[in-house]
């Protein structure tokens, strides 16, 4: 009779004891009361346990239900346990990570780095349009001989081509052949040095620094740098210069860059050139900066001059070039809106550090 | 050359406005600087005549003046002029004019307002040329012409367009409105107006005999002979048309002169004829010893060579230069010799340089004047003497002209301009476009056979023809397109790329690129070694580096010309600069101050250009800053960490740093960089503390660290690509290793010694501690190496790396007399 009785009480009373395990499971907080928990209600005499031991009194047919019963108490039970001595871990670890608690409004750690000159990177972005459309770097000398940077230039000795360059001599005997020794006033002598050594094609560019002796302001420094561009082929024509030109120009200020080709003079060309973009400030409408022209002047360039290839023993009635020349300054002073040259040579950190 | 466009529209109607024909100028290479409106700034401003003067009743100095200017009521003004006249025309402003202030430092345009002076009420103003805008001249009233249309707006008769042109000197034709006026109207379309000139021939007049000695110089000779003429001043036109050109009238026949030369490019001189002796012309060189006093008074000592113009008496004007004070034409000539002649360019330059003479005659003698326009000049000015100046002409009193030359014919082929340009252009389109900038031509199938007008001595070959074509064509319908010829073979110098990828390296460890002037001077560069040291260094290894990289005992070259002292020499060391460029930034602020530079030295070698080296350098100061402004000290040891990077990256097999004592550095904080070529260790640089004498001779006042190595040798060393290695795939042995021993041996000997004894199987030693201190005995340091050992193809076990770390450790002993410690 008593199995009567008792059969039904068992899973009422692992109920009850599930419900009293959880709540005093939630009074734990240490490791000791985790085992003295596991003890009483999971161990090998604990609760469960102890109440399964009245299992033996059971119709068999019934056993294995409750039997069953009491194992999904007791993973419960221990799951229970896992999930709040993990809680108490986190608790445990959140303490300590606020212990560890920045301020992430501080300045990150400096990375020491320096900076290119900007005429250096401004020299670099040019040439790299540049070598990508085939033209590739050349350097020469910056102390020349009247005959590369004159004479051979088709500015022969007194033509009054020469008062377009204020020349600083150096105090060296004159050669025969070569004359007087100077500080190059351009790098055009390049040109002619790449074509004595070369047969065409050349598609070259010079970079470098030129000498001028002439007072220096905000717009001219007596020393400066200039990039030389030189391509001679069969085919080589106007039409070429100023695609070329024209690539360079969008490249380096913009798609939109408007570019416009004016008639001038320099002795090592003919017909020669001069080429102005589009103010890439206003966008051609007039400002400070064009002077409220819309134009800005930005290098002079033309076709070889047949007396420049002659001198090379270039025939000039079979090959045919274009060259060009550019200030390197006045393009980095158009690009950054500087408004003054000798900020390039002053070197002070405080204006190099802006073009990290 | 200012060009004002009343005077031009004489010989061409203008009929673009002044911005648009400014354009089209320029786009055909005359470039236009500027364009100068004169009196657009004059409102209630009109030609008047005065018809009144009386005293001021209440002022000495003031006249009250009543002008009529072309309405009924006639206004009276307070002026303190005193050039005035009844009966001249004069500029009247009335109220609400716009004056600029004469009194003002700065030319500032104000309102005239009603003013009472002295009692008297002025209505307005008789104005001087500077209180219109028109020049300096306030020292009386600007007269007008008699013929001035009375009551017009000052502005429809004396207002002006100046365009200001910035010409290339093959245009210097451009400096004659004539030619300018023929480039307008090739760009415009319209008639050109070219003044005719005519020879006035009156009989029994003195004679004039012109003999010219060096026809090389000057090509030919035209005078002209005027008797009976008055001096006085050009008419007001001809003054108003000088003064917009920019040139100060002078008297009648001077302005002549200077009138002609305007219009046509052909400088003039005028002689009074009764001081030139016997009337005799003769064009020769100077002899030595010869002195002329010119114009501006100053007697000048002639060299021989110098082109004069002589009489049998001696020179009288510098050719082409300036006249002689002698024979200039003053208030009492009456009779005039004109000259018109063609000179040699290189010859007037020559003589203009020698004297810092520029002239409005020399600067176009020196771009060229064709022989042609001397007679053509000439006489024009004739004609206005006679007209002006009254007396009687003999326009040709005189022609030299030696060896007359012909005009060369060009031949311009249509295959040239599509060849050059890029487009085709039709042979008889090219013709229409030569045609009026005054080519002649005769067409053969495809090819012109063009003769130049007589101006253009710029044009001498067909790429001028093409230039000419061209500019008409407009650069602006030239098609775009880009190279469709072969590539060149061609690859980047090593030098370009090393350079580079050295900067990438420099700035990577922080440094800033710095520029610094390759223009210097010999003090500048002597900073560099202290007071009394000798540049001459005797040891070897000092005089290595400074052959490397500081040559202070070469003679620097110097420029001839410098523009100035600080800035005469060109340098042959790259330190001084950045020293230099270290103090004033430390002056600027404390710390964190590290430049490099990558520039060449010019290192001079007899009879050729110099040795252009190129010098990596780099300077820092004592301090660099940390995190959160954490002051960190620089030490040899961190520069030296920037020469070994660049080193590494170089690829450079073998390298040493060797104490060395160098008198720009501290003796004992100093390496001389080394690197193996051959059998040879060749020094490429220096690393080290700069001594202390030297930083303060250069402002520094703080420890400074330096490196310079020779790029050109580095690159001379360097590997490009670095052959692949694969990684062992078996595990390393790491063991430490500490010794003491005597702290004079150079760590880097011991490097050597494990090396020789670790053998291949040692992979790497590093080190991780230096000591020197109470735990080791007195004179001696610890140093304390990770050694790594690895086999490439098996694991090593610990009795092989025993068997090495005990070979070592007895090299060590042996060797060094080291003990583990």
């Amino acid at each position: 009779m008593a199995d009567e009785t008792t059969a039904p009480d068992i899973p009422t009373q692992l109920e009850a004891l599930e419900r009293e395990a959880e709540a005093q499971l939630s009074a734990c907080a240490a490791d000791a009361d985790f085992n003295e928990w596991r003890t009483t209600y999971l161990g090998r005499s604990g609760k469960v346990t102890q109440l399964l031991r009245g299992l033996g009194g059971l119709p068999k047919e019934e056993r294995p239900r409750i039997g069953q019963l009491a194992n999904t108490v007791k993973q419960r039970l221990a799951a229970a346990l896992e999930a709040q001595q993990a809680q108490l871990r986190r608790n445990e670890h959140a303490e300590a990570l606020k212990a560890e608690a920045l301020d992430v409004t501080l300045p990150g750690e400096p990375v020491r780095a320096g900076q290119l000159h900007p005429i250096t990177q401004v020299l670099n972005e040019i040439l790299g349009i540049f070598e990508r459309m085939g033209f590739h770097v050349v350097e020469g000398p910056e102390v020349e001989w009247d005959r590369y940077n004159f004479a051979l230039l088709n500015i022969p000795a007194d033509h009054p081509a020469r008062d377009m360059w204020d020349t600083f001599y150096v105090d060296a005997e004159p050669v025969s052949n070569l004359g007087s020794m100077l500080l190059r006033t351009h790098t055009s002598p390049v040109q002619v040095r790449v074509m004595e050594e070369t047969p065409p094609p050349v598609r070259i560019v010079a970079p470098g620094r030129v000498y001028r002796n002439e007072a220096t302001d905000a717009s001219h420094e007596a020393i400066f740098y200039q990039i030389e561009g030189l391509a001679v082929d069969d085919r080589i024509n106007m039409g070429d210069l100023k695609g070329v030109l024209t690539a360079f120009a969008r490249q380096l200020f913009g798609g939109k860059t408007r570019v416009r080709f004016n008639c001038s003079y320099f002795p090592f060309v003919e017909p020669g050139a001069e080429v102005s973009i589009s103010c890439h400030v206003c966008s051609g409408n007039g400002c400070r900066v064009c002077k409220q022209t819309g134009w800005l002047e930005i290098l002079g360039c033309g076709i070889v001059h047949p007396n420049v290839l002659r001198a090379v023993n270039y025939d000039p009635e079979k090959y045919s070039g274009f060259a060009f020349g550019l200030g390197v300054e006045r393009i980095a002073m158009l690009k950054y809106g500087i408004d003054d040259i000798r900020y390039f040579y002053g070197n002070d950190i405080r204006f190099l550090e802006q073009f990290r | 050359m200012r060009v004002s466009l009343r005077w031009l529209e004489e010989y061409v109607q203008v009929t673009l406005s002044a911005d648009e024909l400014a354009h089209q100028l320029t786009m055909a290479g005359i470039e236009v600087a500027q364009v100068i409106q004169v009196g657009d700034f004059w409102k209630n401003t009109f030609v008047g005549k005065i018809v009144d003067i009386k005293p001021h009743p209440n002022a000495d100095r003031l006249q009250l003046v009543t002008v009529d200017y072309g309405q009924e009521q006639q206004p009276t003004l307070v002026t303190g002029a005193s050039n005035i006249a009844k009966e001249d025309k004069v500029p009247v402003a009335l109220l609400g004019a716009m004056l600029i202030d004469a009194y003002s430092d700065t030319p500032e345009i104000k309102e005239l307002k009603p003013a009472v002076l002295r009692g008297i009420k002025s209505e307005g103003m008789v104005c001087s040329a500077k209180e219109l805008g028109l020049g300096d001249d306030h020292e009386g009233i600007l007269i007008l012409d008699p013929e001035a249309p009375l009551g017009e707006p000052l502005q429809n008769y004396l207002g002006d367009t100046i365009l200001e042109l910035d010409l290339k000197p093959n245009r210097s034709d451009c400096l004659a409105m004539v030619n300018v006026a023929r480039e307008v109207s090739a760009l415009t379309g319209e008639r050109l107006r070219q003044p005719v000139t005519r020879q006035i021939d009156t009989p029994s007049q003195p004679v004039v005999r012109v003999d010219i000695k060096e026809p090389k110089l000057c090509a030919r000779y035209a005078a002209g002979l005027v008797t009976e003429v008055t001096i006085g001043p050009s008419p007001r036109w001809m003054q108003d048309r000088l003064l917009a050109a920019g040139m100060r009238p002078i008297n009648n026949i001077v302005d002549i002169t200077n009138y002609v030369m305007l219009e046509f490019g052909q400088p003039l001189h005028a002689f009074d004829y009764d001081k030139v002796a016997e009337g005799r012309i003769i064009v020769r060189r100077a002899r030595y010893g010869e002195h002329l006093t010119t114009l501006d008074g100053e007697e000048r000592e002639l060299s021989a060579g110098m082109l004069v113009i002589a009489d049998p008496n001696g020179p009288i004007a510098l050719a082409g230069v300036m006249g002689g004070l002698e024979t200039e034409v003053t208030a009492d000539t009456t009779r005039i010799l004109l000259e018109a002649a063609s000179f040699n360019p290189t010859s007037i330059r020559r003589t203009r340089q020698a004297l810092a003479l520029p002239s409005e005659a020399s600067r176009r003698f020196e771009q060229g004047v064709p022989p042609e326009l001397a007679p053509i000049a000439r006489d024009r000015a004739i004609e206005f003497i006679v007209e002006i100046a009254g007396g009687r002409a003999r326009s040709h009193a005189a022609d030299s002209y030696v060896r007359p030359q012909q005009r060369p014919t060009i031949e311009l082929a249509e295959a040239d301009l599509a060849r050059l340009l890029g487009m085709e252009i039709p042979i008889t389109t090219a013709a229409e476009k030569l045609r009026p900038l005054g080519f002649s031509y005769r067409r053969q199938d495809s090819r012109l056979q063009v003769t130049a007008p007589l101006h253009r001595l710029d044009v001498s070959c067909a790429a001028d023809l093409v230039e000419e074509v061209a500019r008409m064509v407009g650069y602006d319908n030239i098609p775009t397109t880009l190279p469709s010829g072969p590539l060149p073979d061609a690859a980047p110098t090593p030098l370009r790329t090393w350079t580079d990828r050295a900067k990438q390296v420099m700035v990577g460890a922080g440094f800033a690129e710095a520029i610094t002037y390759t223009l210097t001077n010999t003090t500048r560069m002597e900073r560099l070694l202290p007071k009394g040291i000798s540049a001459e260094l005797t040891e070897d290894l000092p005089r290595e580096v400074a052959e490397a990289v500081l040559p202070l005992h070469a003679e620097p070259l110097h420029l001839k010309n410098p523009f100035t002292s600080e800035a005469g020499t060109l340098r042959t060391v790259t330190l001084a600069g950045l020293l230099e460029t270290l103090a004033h930034n430390l002056r600027r602020r404390t710390d964190d101050v590290h430049f490099f530079e990558i520039a060449p030295v010019f290192l001079p070698v007899r009879g050729k250009l110099p040795e252009e080296r190129r010098l990596l350098t780099a300077v820092m100061g004592q301090f660099r800053t940390e995190q959160w402004g954490a002051r960190v000290e620089n030490s040899f040891f961190t520069i030296k960490g920037a020469a070994e990077q660049v080193l590494q990256r170089f690829g450079i097999a073998g390298y040493d740093f060797v104490p060395v004592a160098h008198p720009t550095f501290h003796p004992y904080r100093t390496a001389a960089v080394t690197v193996r070529h051959g059998e040879a260790e060749r020094v490429v640089g220096v690393v080290g503390e700069i001594n202390a004498e030297v930083s303060a001779a250069f402002d520094v006042d703080q420890r400074a660290l330096a490196l310079v190595l020779d790029l050109n040798e580095l690159v001379a060393q360097s590997r490009a690509i670095q052959q692949f290695t694969a990684p062992s795939r078996h595990p390393a042995v790491v063991q430490d290793l500490a010794i003491v021993l005597d702290a004079e041996i150079p760590a880097e000997r011991v490097v050597e010694e494990v090396r020789a004894a670790g053998g291949a199987l040692l992979e790497s030693i590093d080190l991780f501690d230096v000591y020197q201190g109470p735990q080791v005995p007195e004179g001696k340091r610890s140093l304390a190496y990770t050694l790594t050992f690895r086999a490439p193809d098996r694991t090593l076990n610990d009795a092989e790396v025993t068997t090495i770390r005990d070979r070592i450790i007895f090299k060590l002993q042996v060797s060094l007399n080291a003990e583990l410690r």
